[in-house]
This record gives structure tokens, C-alpha cells and sequence, in this order.
């Protein structure tokens, strides 16, 4: 049973049935029968609460884009009642159940909670898809996978005969735009952790995430030598994967074991006052959400000492400590803000700091989601709606390279989405920032499109 | 550090943000969700100005009527599309085909080629919500008594899918259709076919288009009733959320973002952060995930939109509070009435303001924040539903705002 | 003029008309009932929607105890579809006196109610928002009812035993012939037509209208008219029934309905039933008393507040202090009969009771009307079911085709009618979308309801389908909902009377409590109705 004075339940109560939420859903637009954000969160979970099976598969379309609690004027956390009906599902029947003796008359409260029980088991789906969203929830293991010979795992993933038996067999679309594997980002030692003394120069604690890991080394390293060329020593420890995948999936108790033990890594650090900076706008926003609930009074303040880079590096610039020692870049850079960076309500300071680069011209694409949301558009009967749903900003993105503009996004997923629907690359603002600061160039890879042979 | 930072997206707060871009500012704009325009029907209310502005402390009565025009000339050119003054009010259809009022709106709204049409085709799209066909027809017929009404339903290929399995579908999903390419070139198809089978005389057959957006780009002439072989058309406003009102959001937006402005959505303002004199305001606070981040400005604009926009909130026992500076608020003493449609007293609930929109405390006048301004539904003494001048207010509010700050 | 003939005529379709009128077809009485308003719009769904275990009257009046007892049972047997077994609490706070504790589990025992004590601790985990100042806990069988469904569910039963009903037919005169009663005489409300209704017994049953009727036919009643105002909670805020263990006072029960929780309640002595308008100071009163069981009420949304005027008879009163009067006396009830008392043949008043106990109330006036019909018939009342019967495949059927978790309430809501609901689905899959989706109303439950012989108003689709009762109060249905009124009524195509009326309704309750999210929902929607569809006067 939820527990009812959590702010989340009484924060149900501040929703004024605007549609707001499902007027804006990416979702919604292209997919009839999904209900929308809400209808399937604080609609239902006055339902819920009542005891009625309410988790249809309709839950599973929820891409968890976060778009409906940005649009929301009220603050009702609407994803947070989609994620957790889908995950919490068998555990509230578990609730629901209480252990007392019949009740004289009608249905006893035992034998209506075994009802309520069965009910509100999580709904069936295939096996198959089962195993798939097993498997794409542990990003972290299909990255330490992919990595231990990244020609293999690509050349294999390009099979097309490969990607027919991923799709008939587990569901995975063959037209996914699977991103490649590549060298893993080089971690600062495991059996090693840095002693931060009190003469050192000042630390940054960073936590790339599996995809920067896994399939985007080079960013990782241009995003360490950044923060180098500020003064920073990059500490870099072996994360787990921040959870998302996991939760997103609906496995949420492996995603607190993966928040509980990233949070030990993290705690000597932070209790010596380092902050964490992160590259990846989902990982972020986990580490900004859910770590803070997850750490509670052990960590109080975790929230406030998680940056997004860009966010970090506006601080700097604020508190007038920021190198600017910038060679011109003439670049136009059409931005594309992810999902996640709207939802850690922090504005687009990718945009604000890379104005302050001389030469640099930037604008925003402003087309919405870009369709993905992790692994969301890998499925094989979410796939076409991934695409339908990024439509507007492709088309965008395709006329701005055009027009010469280069494209840029903080997220990983976002890239490899916007290479397979507009046929472009894009890339991380901070290699821009990279030139600027005129670094040693590292080679940049441009996230392949795995649909095509 | 910017400028000025404007509290709220709604008419109000987008207004202030652009006169103030306009005039050069670094403007930020944080909104907690989506613009309340959204909920708009796009057709914007001035009021009877002259009756208002004689209200004590009505918003009217404080910016004169000189602001009111010049807000409004201001919005005309930033939305070409919109037609009308704050003179003569153009009648327009609501969304269950009755007639009402307002002073400023889009050309395709105008429902005075209803008047002359001697026949009236309802284009019924197969499947759009809170659409009800029946009830419009009847309602088009007492309205315009001189045509007749007829419905023709509109079958899309696009959304063969959602009719057969029964799904209602949105007026905003509609409205991507229409939006597109495809849409477009539909819509035209239909207006030629339409006027060609018409009746004799042009004007005489008018068509209802219900759920599509207007065009608020568009520079007269090159409006929706201008070519002859395209069958003249009337745009019918949506129940909420409507495209119409979502598509004056947008374009406000995307002019704002365009002259270099920027717009944090989706985090609530919750406090602000006074200087030493307690009369200056030197930040806001910022409800971000994980942490408060406090953003600094030279002035600030608090168009918060009042109860319904979040920035008053009133608890038990009826006590007000605005949300963001913790101003003093006027709140009358009787709350509510029983006719629900009449005058509700709460609804006066409000900031007041001195001539240049800063707040005072509602009984001893004393001048609280020198660099704060209050617009739109968050100040006292005004009532958008029955005194139809929400849309004047917003406009004139918000423009004098982006003008000071 | 219209013209009815019964053996028995029954005024009055609250909890306690209609369960006559059942009662009556079973036993082969012709009886014909006529009530003023809606079913049930009186009292019987103006209330907290309790069924007692008669914990609550344990130690101030066993004999309701008992009664309430028998009759939880019989209900819960009879109509489980209109009874949710939440099962209820007893709690004692830190404030409250422990001596009352032991007279309440004493009285408890005389009165066969099971009582099982739990642990404080287990409770606060159970019950999240209960406060954590809990001293002692005990379970006994209180339950959850539907008031609406539970007197639909007699009407309609009674009818399909030949019985008949008129609603909006008000009884303004009571006809004799000699000393005996004839009939009544009266309005058909809607119309205006005046109407005749012939019979050999005439029962009074209209609860705190029941002195007016009296009076009527010339016959003395007194009535004591207490009013008592409720909230609704947006939300369960519990998921059992919750009474303070103490001296029954104001505020002191949470019972959890469907998807709100209904908490009250408050006591005053009035003049009319009219007077049923709750007020402001009523509801900040409630929120301050209901904080003692649940701390954090003052943050929860109140979606509205009722109140209803409860009929307690004058005659075995005992005046205790002042403002006491209302709970002192006996929540027993009475059956008058005015041929001893007045001298008027054949005239039956019921008086007093409450929801828990309207069957038995019900069977002890069809045995005064049997015996005086000379009919031998027992009453079945306690043993045949009120459950109807669903097909099984229209209900699989409906599960298949409606959004997850709308079928179950379809089902709930429309009992008999369900079929031809999801026929109506299966020819048109539209009328599967919701109209209401607060309260997940389809639209072929609308469509079916409105089109119902005694469906006259919004109101009346209200109480049918929950339309209009959830968090939103109506902004959005109340628009969507219109067109098939008018299908129904062939009336104007925007009934603006129909709508301002339902939207006063709906105002009613909404004003006492109007703050935070609510008011914020009443902003809303006055920009539509007043903004977008221009409705106020102008």
C-alpha cells in the first residue's frame, strides 16, 4: 500500500485535471491507445488506492521522457506514479495483504486482500519481451560485454541476419539504432583512491555513465580535460550504472542496489566537500532525484552537490572563476536540450557557456523529444513510435546541418536518435568547449546508425 | 546574472518578457509548467475600459488606457494574425457553437461571415473530442437564423487507425495534422471542393472548421478569407487544452527565445532573496531538482497568475499567501457567493500595486520592493471571468512591466 | 390529471421508502412509491456511507447495538455489491479517557460485536497518516456502503416484483375518507401535472420531512431535524473505517468510499430539512477535529462538504446539556401508528433509524401493512439476495473492451444494465472512451442513464454514475455530459438552465471548502464556463 503521507500522495492531490500533461505527451501524439501521463498516473492512482487493477500494459508505453512533469503547472510528479505502478505492482498486492482474521460478514478482509493480491500482480508480458527488457536494463553489463572486443560486438551487431533473430526472438527492433562499442573511458585506479590532502589542488568527482563509458570514451576524456584545464583533478571511479536503465525496465530493487553502492563510492569524496559533474543529462538526473532519496539523512545535502557540467562550468564563470582563455571557434551549433536536462530544471547552461566563446553562434532546436528516452525505442513495437515521435525534430536537424549548423546535445541517446532519424551527426557541446580551450584533439566518434549494412 | 527575470509564462509574463527583450534586456523567464494559454481558447478579452478602469484599484484603472493601446499594438505586431482594438468587439464562435465576444482575435475566428452565410457547413473531423456535432448545429442555427447548417464529416486517412479502434482523439493531435504538410494541403483540397460545389455567391457558403489552430504568422492580406476559390472559413475554438491557445504560446515563445531570451521551465519559484534593506529583491530561488539554486537579476516580474497559476495559494481557514516574495495580499472578507457564475469575492484576491506596478501592503500603501513588479492575475481587484478582460489586462499589465523593469 | 392505485402507498424514497416498497413486492403487496426529488436524495445519501457495527452506540445505546449488529450481517449477506468490508477501527488517542475503553469493550461484548485488539505499532504501520499518538487500537466489522447503489438497488428490485416508483412527484395532501386514509394527493414536479394516487395504506416514510407529511394529513409528528455535515477527501486516506474510542462527538469517523473518504460529522439542531447547506465555520471546524486522528488533514484536498439532515424521533428523548440534545437521543426508531395516536386509519409514520438499520425498519412497517391487508406472507428481506445477476461474458466482454480498471466500476455501477452497456460498446467502440475521467464514466453508461424514464436532470446522472463526483467537481464532464440530456429531453441544445443548476450543486459544496487545490480547480472552471463558453449573465 503507498504509503499515504509520503508528499508524492498528497502531492496527487494538486492535480487540477488540466491535461496539460497529456496535451504535451510525446506519447499521447503518435500512440492511440496510450492513455497519456494523466490518465495513467494520478488518474489511476486514486483507483489504485482503492485496490483496483489498474497496471495495463498501457504502462509500458510510458517512455519516461519526463516531458509531462515539466509541463505540469501544478508540480504533481506524474512519471513517478507510472514507474511506480509498473514496478511496485506485485509488491503493493504484498501491502494490500494484511495478515487478519476474517471480519464477521460478507468478504472477509483476509480473502478480499488475496483478491486485491492477485490482481495487482504485474501484468503479463510475453516472455520474451520479459527477457528483453531484462537484458537492455543492464546497460552496465552489456557495456562490460560489448567492450572486451568492441570490433567483434559491432561487426556481430551489424549482422543483419543478427538483428532479425534479436528482433523475432527477443523483440529488440532490428532498425534500432544500436550505438557502437568502442575502448572504455580510462578510470582513475580502482585499488587506488586519490587521498585528498589539504595542499592538493581542488577535485571533481565524475561519473560519466555507461554510455560515455561504453560507447563514447573520447567524450568522457575531453570532458576530463576540461575540467583539468580549470584546475580540477578528475577523479573517475568505477560506477555502476546510475539505475535508470535498471528502473526504466522496471527493475527497481537492482536500481537501489546499483544507487546504494555508486552512493559508497561517492560518500568519501562528497563527505570531503567534492563535487560530482556529470556528462550524461539522464544519469544526472537520477543522481539529482533519485540518490537524494535513496541517501536520505546520510548524505543530506547530495542534491545540491550534483552538477551537470555545463552547470558546473556557469557556476564557475558566475563566481568569475572559469578559464576563458578561448580560441575563436567559428561554429553554428543548433542545440538540442534533452528530456532529462528540462526535467533537472536547470535552464540549458550548454547554451550560456558556449555564448561565451567568441565565434560560437548557437540557437535551439526546440523540437521536443527526440523520441528514444534510453531504451525505449529499441523495442520492437516501440520503435516506430520512437520515430514518429522525434519526426519534428529530425526534419529540424536536417535543415540546420544544411545550413551548415552542427548539431549538439549533452545526451548520449539523443545523438544516436538524431543520427538514425535526420542522418546526422551530432555531437557533445563540450568538444566545442574542447576547441576552444584548444586542447590536444582527441578523435571524435560520430554515433553510427546500425540500421543500414 | 540577467537583467530581468520574469516569474510565470503566462500572457502576462511572456508580454513583460518580450517588451523587455525588446528594449534590450537579458531576460530569463521561469515558469513552474506549461503557459496558462494553453488552456486559452485564443481569443483574447479587453474589456469595457472605461466602465473597469472606474473599479477601485482595478488593474485598468492603474496603467491607463494609453498603456492598453500600445500593449496591444505591441502584441498585433508580434502576431500579425490577431486583428481587432480595443474599440468594437468581433463576435466568436465558443466550442459549443454559441456566439460570445471578444475584443482582440485571430482574423479566422471572426464569426461575422456566419452572419451573412445563407449556408453554414459544420466540418464535423471523425473522432475529435469534446466535439459535439449535434449540439453546435442546433446552437449555429439559433445564432444565424438566416442560413442553414449543415454537417460533413471529415474521414482522414491518418487516423483510420484511431477510428477503428474507437479512440477519442485530441484537438491538439488533430492539430499536428493539420499543421503538417499534409494537413495543410488537405484542408486547402477541401475548402476548393467545397466552394466549388457551393451555392451561387460568394459569402453565401460559410464553412465551421473546428479544432485547427490560426495561422498567427501571417501578415493581412493573405488571411484565411481572402482567396475567391477557397471556401471561406470560420475557425471554432476548442474545449482545453486547445491548439489555438497553445499555438499563441508557441509563437510567443519561440519570438522570445529568438531575440536571445531564455526560458527555464518546469521549476517553481519559491522564495526570493532580499537585500539587507529588505526593500530591494537581490534573487529568486529556484526549485531545481536536488537543490534550490538562487538566480540573480537586476529586476524582477512577478506574473504568477494569481490562484489558478499557483503563485497565491490559499490554505484552510482561507488565509493567502503569494508564493514567491511573501507580499502582504489584499483578500476580501466574504469569500464566496452561491450563484456560481456571478461575482465570487476571492476572486479579487491580489497584490496591489503602485502606478509603476510595484507592490504596496494592501492597507498602509507603503511601498514594499523597488525592484519588483507585479502582472496579470496575481495583482488585486480584477476578476478575468466577469468582467471579460483577462486577455486586456494580461497585455497591458505585462507590457508596462517589460517596459519599466 | 394522473391517476395511480396501490394497496399501500409509500412517501418517500430514502433508504427506508424503498426497502419497504421491496419488502412489500416480495410479500405480494401492490405498493406504489412516490418521492419528491430523486431516490435517495434525501438524507440516504447525505451521510457518512457507514454500515455500524454498532461498535459506536455500544455504551450509549446497546439496543441500536444489536440492531446494527444483526443488520451489518443481513446486508453484508443480501448486498455485498453495495458493501465493501473494510472492517473499522476503534482507536484510543493519548487525550482520550481509558475508563471509557472498558465501558465500550463491555458493551461491545453484550452486543455480540467481535472486537480484536492490535498492536499501536502494527496500526501506524497499516495505517500510514494515522497519528502516531495511538494508545490503543481494536478491529471490529465496521463497513463501507454505497448508499445510492444500496437504495437503487431496492427500487429496482421492488420493481421488477411489479411494484412501481414515481420520482419528482410530490405528495402535498393526504386524503381521507372518514377516518380512514384514501390516498394522496399531488404535483408531478417536472411537469406540473397534478396527480391522484389511491390506496388503502398510506406510509409515511420521509424521513425529516416525515413531521410535513404528518401534518399533511392532519396528524401531529414530531420530528427533531439534526443536521450534520461531512467532507469528501480527494483521496483513501485510509483504508478501514476509522472511529475515535470515546464519547460519540463531532468529527470522529474517516470511512474510506471508493476513491474519496468521507469524514464527519457535526451536530445541529434545525428547523426544516432544507436546512442541509454546510458553511464555512462547519468546515474549518471538521479539519481541526479530524487532525487528532490524522495530522496532516490540514494538507489533504477536501473536494467538498454535504451535510444532511438527520430525522430523530422527539418522543423517548432525554434532554441532556445543552447542544447535546442532537446525539442524546435515541438513534432507535419508531413506527406510529396514527389510527391509536390520531384517530387516521390506515396512516403509518416511521421515524427515526438509521441508513444500517432501514431494512429492519422496513420489515417492522410491512408487518403493521401486511397485517392490516390481512396478508400472511413473511418477510424474505434478510434472505433473498439484492446482488444482481451479470452475465459472466458481458462482464469478460467489458474487460476486454474498456481502459483498465473502467470495466469494474461499469459493472459496479450500472448491475443489470450492464449488457446492454456493452452491446452498445460493441457497436459503437466510441462509447467506450470516458466521459468522466475523474471517475472513469464511460460514455455508454452516460448514454444508457440519461436515457432512463426517471432521469431528469444532471443530478440524477450524478448519482447514477458517479458523474461529476471526483476531484475535478464536474469542470470537464459537466460540458461532455449535455449532449445526452438533450437526447433525452429534446430540449434546447444548450440546456443553460440544466448546466447553472448543476454547476450551483456542485458549488454548494465546493464553498465551504474553497481553498488550495480546490479553489484552484473552481478557477478553472469558472475560465470555462463563465471565459470560454461565455455563460454568465451578461
Amino acid at each position: 500500500m503507498p504509503d499515504l503521507s509520503d508528499a508524492r500522495s498528497i502531492n496527487l492531490d494538486a492535480c487540477i485535471k488540466c491535461s496539460a500533461c497529456f496535451a504535451l505527451c510525446p506519447v499521447a501524439a503518435v500512440y492511440p491507445p496510450f492513455p497519456g501521463p494523466k490518465g495513467l498516473g494520478p488518474d489511476a492512482e486514486r483507483f489504485r488506492l482503492e485496490g483496483l487493477v489498474l497496471a495495463s500494459p498501457a504502462l509500458e508505453y510510458c517512455s519516461n521522457c519526463k516531458t509531462c512533469e515539466v509541463t505540469c503547472p501544478s508540480g504533481v510528479r506524474v512519471t513517478d506514479f507510472i514507474l511506480r505502478a509498473r514496478g511496485k505492482g506485485a509488491a503493493e498486492g504484498q501491502d494490500f495483504a494484511q495478515r487478519r482474521k476474517p471480519v464477521a460478514g460478507g468478504v472477509s478482509q483476509a480473502e478480499y486482500s488475496r483478491r486485491a493480491e492477485r490482481r495487482l500482480v504485474r501484468h503479463r508480458l510475453a516472455w520474451r519481451q520479459r527477457l528483453r527488457d531484462y537484458i537492455l536494463g543492464r546497460a552496465e553489463y552489456l557495456g562490460k560485454l560489448g567492450t572486451v572486443w568492441p570490433a567483434l560486438t559491432n561487426a556481430v551487431l551489424r549482422q543483419h541476419l543478427m538483428r532479425r533473430m534479436l528482433e523475432g526472438g527477443l523483440g529488440i527492433s532490428s532498425l534500432a539504432p544500436l550505438p557502437a562499442y568502442a575502448r572504455r573511458l580510462r578510470l582513475t585506479a580502482k585499488n587506488n583512491p586519490p587521498e585528498l590532502g589539504v595542499a592538493e589542488q581542488p577535485a571533481v568527482l565524475y561519473f560519466p555513465g555507461c554510455f560515455t563509458v561504453y560507447n563514447d570514451a573520447p567524450t568522457g576524456e575531453a570532458v576530463r580535460r576540461i575540467l583539468e584545464h580549470n584546475g580540477f583533478r578528475v577523479i573517475v571511479p568505477d560506477f555502476h550504472c546510475c539505475g535508470v536503465p535498471l528502473e526504466a525496465n522496471g527493475y527497481f530493487r537492482q536500481a537501489a542496489e546499483n544507487i546504494r553502492r555508486n552512493l559508497e563510492l561517492m560518500k568519501p569524496y562528497l563527505q570531503k566537500g567534492v563535487p560530482v559533474v556529470t556528462s550524461c543529462t539522464s544519469c544526472g538526473l537520477a543522481l539529482k532525484e533519485e540518490y537524494p532519496r535513496a541517501a536520505g539523512s546520510d548524505l543530506p545535502d547530495l542534491g545540491s552537490r550534483v552538477f551537470d557540467l555545463f552547470e558546473f562550468l556557469w557556476d564557475m564563470h558566475q563566481a568569475g572563476r572559469l578559464r576563458e582563455d578561448f580560441v575563436p571557434v567559428e561554429k553554428k551549433i543548433a542545440y538540442h536540450a534533452p528530456c532529462h536536462l528540462k526535467a533537472q530544471g536547470i535552464g540549458t547552461p550548454a547554451l550560456r557557456v558556449l555564448r561565451l566563446i567568441p565565434g560560437v553562434r548557437t540557437e535551439e532546436l526546440d523540437a521536443g523529444c527526440c523520441g528514444l528516452s534510453g531504451s525505449f525505442g529499441f523495442k520492437k513495437e516501440k520503435y516506430p513510435l520512437a520515430m514518429a515521435i522525434g519526426r519534428g525534430l529530425f526534419a529540424r536537424a536536417r535543415t540546420a546541418a544544411g545550413l551548415g549548423w552542427e548539431i549538439g546535445s549533452d545526451c548520449g541517446g539523443c545523438r544516436v536518435q538524431i543520427a538514425q532519424g535526420a542522418g546526422v551527426a551530432a555531437v557533445h557541446p563540450a568538444w566545442l568547449l574542447a576547441k576552444a580551450y584548444d586542447l590536444p584533439i582527441v578523435k571524435v566518434t560520430r554515433s553510427r546508425d546500425y540500421s543500414e549494412n | 546574472m540577467w537583467d530581468v527575470i520574469v516569474i510565470g509564462e503566462g500572457l502576462a509574463g511572456l508580454t513583460a518578457a518580450l517588451r523587455a527583450a525588446q528594449r534590450g534586456r537579458e531576460v530569463l523567464i521561469v515558469s513552474e509548467g506549461s503557459s496558462s494559454l494553453l488552456h486559452a481558447s485564443g481569443a483574447l478579452n479587453l474589456g469595457d475600459f472605461a466602465q473597469l478602469a472606474q473599479l477601485p484599484g482595478h488593474p485598468y484603472q492603474i496603467v491607463g488606457r494609453h498603456v492598453l493601446d500600445r500593449a496591444v499594438a505591441f502584441f498585433q505586431d508580434i502576431c500579425p494574425g490577431y486583428a481587432g482594438d480595443s474599440g468594437a468587439a468581433k463576435p466568436v464562435l465558443t466550442p459549443l457553437g454559441t456566439v460570445r465576444l471578444a475584443e482582440l482575435l485571430p482574423r479566422a475566428f471572426q464569426a461575422t461571415p456566419l452572419q451573412t452565410a445563407k449556408r453554414i457547413i459544420l466540418l464535423a473531423p471523425q473522432g475529435l473530442r469534446d466535439f459535439f456535432p449535434d449540439v453546435i448545429r442546433v446552437n449555429l442555427g439559433q445564432a444565424f437564423s438566416s442560413a442553414r447548417v449543415e454537417v460533413k464529416e471529415l474521414a482522414l486517412p491518418s487516423f483510420r487507425s484511431w477510428q477503428e479502434q474507437g479512440l477519442g482523439i485530441a484537438p491538439m493531435v488533430y492539430q499536428r495534422y493539420w499543421a503538417s504538410a499534409e494537413g495543410r494541403a488537405a484542408i486547402e483540397r477541401l475548402r476548393r471542393d467545397l466552394a466549388a460545389e457551393g451555392v451561387a455567391g460568394f459569402g453565401e457558403t460559410v464553412a465551421v472548421f473546428p479544432g485547427l489552430a490560426p495561422d498567427l504568422d501571417r501578415e493581412p492580406p493573405g488571411d484565411e478569407a481572402g482567396a475567391k476559390d477557397l471556401l471561406p472559413m470560420v475557425l471554432m475554438p476548442s474545449f482545453p487544452p486547445a491548439p489555438a491557445g497553445a499555438a499563441l504560446a508557441a509563437a510567443l515563445e519561440r519570438r522570445f527565445l529568438r531575440s536571445g531570451g531564455e526560458l527555464w521551465r518546469g521549476s517553481r519559484v519559491v522564495g526570493a532573496v532580499l537585500g539587507s534593506s529588505g526593500s530591494y529583491c537581490a534573487g529568486i530561488i529556484v526549485r531545481s531538482k536536488g537543490k534550490d539554486i538562487s538566480l540573480r537579476a537586476r529586476s524582477f516580474i512577478l506574473a504568477s497568475g494569481g490562484i489558478l497559476g499557483g503563485g497565491i495559494v490559499v490554505g484552510p481557514a482561507r488565509s493567502a499567501e503569494e508564493t514567491v516574495f511573501g507580499l502582504p495580499l489584499y483578500a476580501p472578507a466574504d469569500w464566496t457567493r452561491p450563484d456560481f457564475l456571478g461575482t465570487q469575492p476571492f476572486a479579487q484576491t491580489g497584490v496591489s500595486v503602485d502606478p509603476e506596478l510595484r507592490p504596496l501592503d494592501p492597507y498602509s500603501r507603503a511601498r514594499l520592493l523597488t525592484n519588483v513588479r507585479v502582472a496579470g492575475r496575481t495583482l488585486a481587484h480584477w476578476d478575468p471571468w466577469t468582467e471579460h478582460c483577462g486577455g486586456g489586462v494580461s497585455l497591458a499589465t505585462g507590457y508596462l512591466a517589460g517596459e519599466l523593469a | 390529471m394522473q391517476r395511480y392505485t396501490a394497496q399501500v402507498i409509500i412517501i418517500g424514497g430514502g433508504a427506508t421508502g424503498v426497502g419497504l416498497l421491496r419488502d412489500l413486492s416480495l410479500r405480494g403487496v401492490a405498493a406504489l412509491l412516490l418521492e419528491q426529488g430523486d431516490l435517495a436524495h434525501g438524507t440516504s445519501s447525505r451521510f457518512h456511507g457507514l454500515l455500524h457495527s454498532g461498535a459506536r452506540y455500544a455504551v450509549k445505546d446497546p439496543l441500536a447495538a444489536a440492531e446494527c449488529v444483526r443488520e451489518n450481517e443481513i446486508l453484508n449477506k443480501v448486498a455485498p455489491h453495495c458493501v465493501r468490508a473494510t472492517g473499522g477501527w476503534f482507536v484510543e488517542l493519548a487525550a482520550d479517557d481509558p475508563s471509557y475503553t472498558q465501558a465500550w469493550l463491555a458493551g461491545c461484548s453484550q452486543a455480540g460485536i467481535p472486537v480484536q485488539e492490535i498492536s499501536p505499532v502494527e496500526a501506524c504501520r497499516m495505517e500510514p497518516m494515522l497519528t502516531r499518538q495511538v494508545r490503543r487500537v481494536f478491529e471490529v466489522p465496521d463497513a463501507a456502503v454505497d448508499g445510492f447503489q444500496l437504495v437503487w438497488a431496492n427500487a429496482r428490485a421492488a420493481a421488477e416484483g411489479g411494484a412501481s416508483y414515481k420520482t419528482y412527484h410530490r405528495v402535498e395532501k393526504v386524503l381521507r375518507r372518514g377516518h380512514a386514509v384514501s390516498g394522496v394527493y399531488g404535483e408531478n414536479v417536472l411537469t406540473h401535472e397534478k396527480f391522484l394516487a389511491e390506496g388503502q395504506l398510506v406510509v409515511n416514510a420521509t424521513g425529516a420531512w416525515a413531521a410535513q407529511i404528518a401534518a399533511a394529513a392532519g396528524a401531529s409528528l414530531e420530528v427533531i431535524c439534526d443536521k450534520g455535515t461531512l467532507l469528501a477527501f480527494n483521496q483513501r486516506l485510509c483504508q478501514r473505517v476509522i472511529n475515535r474510542l470515546r464519547v460519540p462527538g463531532d468529527g470522529d469517523i474517516f470511512v474510506p468510499h471508493e476513491t474519496i473518504t468521507i469524514f464527519g460529522t457535526t451536530s445541529e439542531l434545525v428547523q426544516s430539512p432544507r436546512e442541509n447547506e454546510p458553511t464555512d465555520e462547519e468546515a474549518d471546524y471538521l479539519l481541526s477535529l479530524g487532525a487528532d486522528l490524522l495530522p496532516h488533514l490540514a494538507a489533504c484536498r477536501v473536494i467538498r462538504a454535504f451535510a444532511g439532515v438527520r430525522p430523530l424521533h422527539a418522543d423517548d428523548r432525554e434532554l441532556g446539556k445543552d447542544g447535546e440534545e442532537g446525539r442524546e437521543v435515541s438513534r432507535n426508531f419508531a413506527l406510529i401508528d396514527h389510527g391509536e395516536r390520531d384517530g387516521i386509519e390506515g396512516l403509518l409514520s416511521i421515524v427515526g433509524g438509521k441508513f444500517t438499520t432501514y431494512r429492519l425498519m422496513a420489515e417492522k412497517a410491512a408487518d403493521w401493512a401486511a397485517a392490516k391487508l390481512g396478508v400472511t406472507a413473511p418477510c424474505r428481506t434478510a434472505e433473498v439476495s439484492l446482488a444482481p445477476h451479470i452475465p459472466e461474458d458481458a462482464v469478460k466482454t467489458a474487460k476486454r473492451l474498456l481502459p483498465a480498471g473502467a470495466a469494474e466500476k461499469m459493472v459496479a455501477r450500472l448491475g443489470p444494465g450492464t449488457p446492454k452497456a456493452v452491446e452498445a460498446i460493441q457497436g459503437d467502440p466510441r462509447k467506450a472512451q470516458l466521459l468522466c475521467e475523474c471517475e472513469m464514466v464511460t460514455v455508454a453508461e452516460v448514454e444508457q442513464v440519461a436515457a432512463d424514464g426517471d432521469t431528469h436532470h444532471l443530478a440524477d446522472v450524478r448519482r447514477k454514475t458517479r458523474l461529476g463526483m471526483g476531484t475535478c467537481q464536474g469542470a470537464f464532464c459537466t460540458y461532455r455530459a449535455l449532449q445526452f440530456l438533450r437526447h433525452a429531453e429534446a430540449k434546447p441544445a444548450l440546456p443553460v438552465d440544466e448546466l447553472t443548476s448543476f454547476l450551483n450543486q456542485r458549488w454548494k459544496g465546493i464553498r465551504p471548502v474553497a481553498w488550495g487545490p480546490q479553489l484552484r480547480e473552481t478557477e478553472l472552471t469558472r475560465a470555462i464556463y463563465l471565459g470560454l463558453l461565455d455563460l454568465g449573465g451578461n
